[in-house]
């Protein structure tokens, strides 16, 4: 066990394979993205809580800002806009939620994980609309 | 004992190291190689030091990780996850065990001081994420040089988070997927790196 620790060749840190990888990577990255994100102006916030839904805002609904507070172990402020939707303040202690800045196109998403909250604007196909939670 | 490792040994350990040690012994046939082993430490006192210093080397990377003032571009949330660095490394050359442990702790001390969510995010991102380390790195026919492996490593820690994430909220969150993707890439690639120039440092220490 000894000697097999000592003649043990180094490993290289790059090879050829880990390129492919890389490119395989992006692929996938690529793909999700493509799926994800469909090319379409958003039509709804939902905010969920828990895995529940709480609210489901229609975009058109929206003809000025306003503020929608959650209560819960970590009280939320987020703004709902016509264009988007964004958490304004957050009681966590990491904030990256509020971090996550404003959101405009279909398929985003600001998640807080203490509060179990997430903030969702969806598209009209959107690929991640009948989820149950 | 441990397989054989897969990262080089140290053969150019420092033997003045530890020179305050006063419990000589002698030196078993089984007795590991290396520093450790010409200093006549007990296997069992060299494997907790071991585990102790990577353990304290993780957790100081992931604290300094968190003084890093979030920056605009990055996927918010998202760490370079440099202590993975060590998890790989304690994965290749110490055991899978050892390394599965200093992930653990990783995960505990997140839960201490972020909270439980913390801890499982943590926990078991880097549990999974050194599993596949670790296995790619002991297995004979692994087709990965070290920036592969950390590649690997990253999109499983993160894939394993976005899991928790999923079952924590809602499966919305899976829209963090490509760029969480490409965040892998940039990281793993750092720990693989990294961990390249660091190993015959890592090799003498330990």
């Amino acid at each position: 066990m000894n000697k097999s620790k000592q003649t043990k060749s180094n490993p290289a840190a790059l090879c050829k394979r880990d390129f492919l990888l890389i490119l395989a990577v992006l692929a996938v990255a690529f793909l999700c993205y493509l799926l994800l994100f469909p090319k379409s102006s958003p039509t709804a916030v939902v905010v969920t809580q828990e895995g529940q839904e709480i609210a489901r805002i229609p975009l058109s609904s929206v003809t000025s800002s306003y503020e929608l507070s959650v209560e819960g172990d970590f009280p939320a402020v987020i703004l709902v806009e016509p264009d988007g939707v964004r958490v304004l303040s957050a009681s966590c202690p990491d904030k990256i939620c509020v971090r996550t800045g404003k959101l405009t196109r279909a398929g985003q998403t600001a998640a807080c994980l203490p509060a179990r909250l997430t903030v969702t604007l969806q598209g009209p196909g959107s690929a991640v609309d009948g989820y149950t939670g | 004992m441990k397989k054989s490792p897969i990262l080089p040994g140290n053969k150019d350990a420092s033997p003045e190291k530890n020179t305050t040690d006063s419990r000589k012994r002698v030196q078993s046939p089984d007795m590991p190689s290396g520093a450790a082993g010409r200093l006549n430490i007990r296997p069992q006192t060299r494997r907790l030091t071991q585990l102790a210093f990577l353990g304290t080397l993780a957790l100081v990377i992931s604290g300094l990780e968190w003084m890093i003032p979030p920056l605009p571009m990055l996927p918010p949330g998202a760490k370079p996850g440099l202590s993975n660095i060590v998890t790989m490394f304690a994965a290749g050359s110490v055991g899978l065990i050892p390394a599965l442990v200093i992930a653990l702790i990783k995960g505990l001390f997140a839960g201490i001081t972020r909270g439980f969510t913390a801890f499982l995010m943590s926990a078991l991102g880097g549990l999974l994420s050194t599993l596949v380390m670790g296995l790619l790195l002991r297995c004979k026919a692994n087709p990965f040089g070290l920036v592969g492996v950390g590649i690997l490593g990253a999109v499983t820690h993160n894939a394993a988070q976005l899991l928790v994430a999923c079952a924590l909220t809602t499966p919305a969150v899976v829209g963090y997927a490509p760029i969480l993707l490409i965040f892998s890439l940039i990281t793993g690639t750092a720990t693989g790196l990294i961990l390249r120039a660091a190993l015959p440092a890592l090799n003498r220490l330990c």
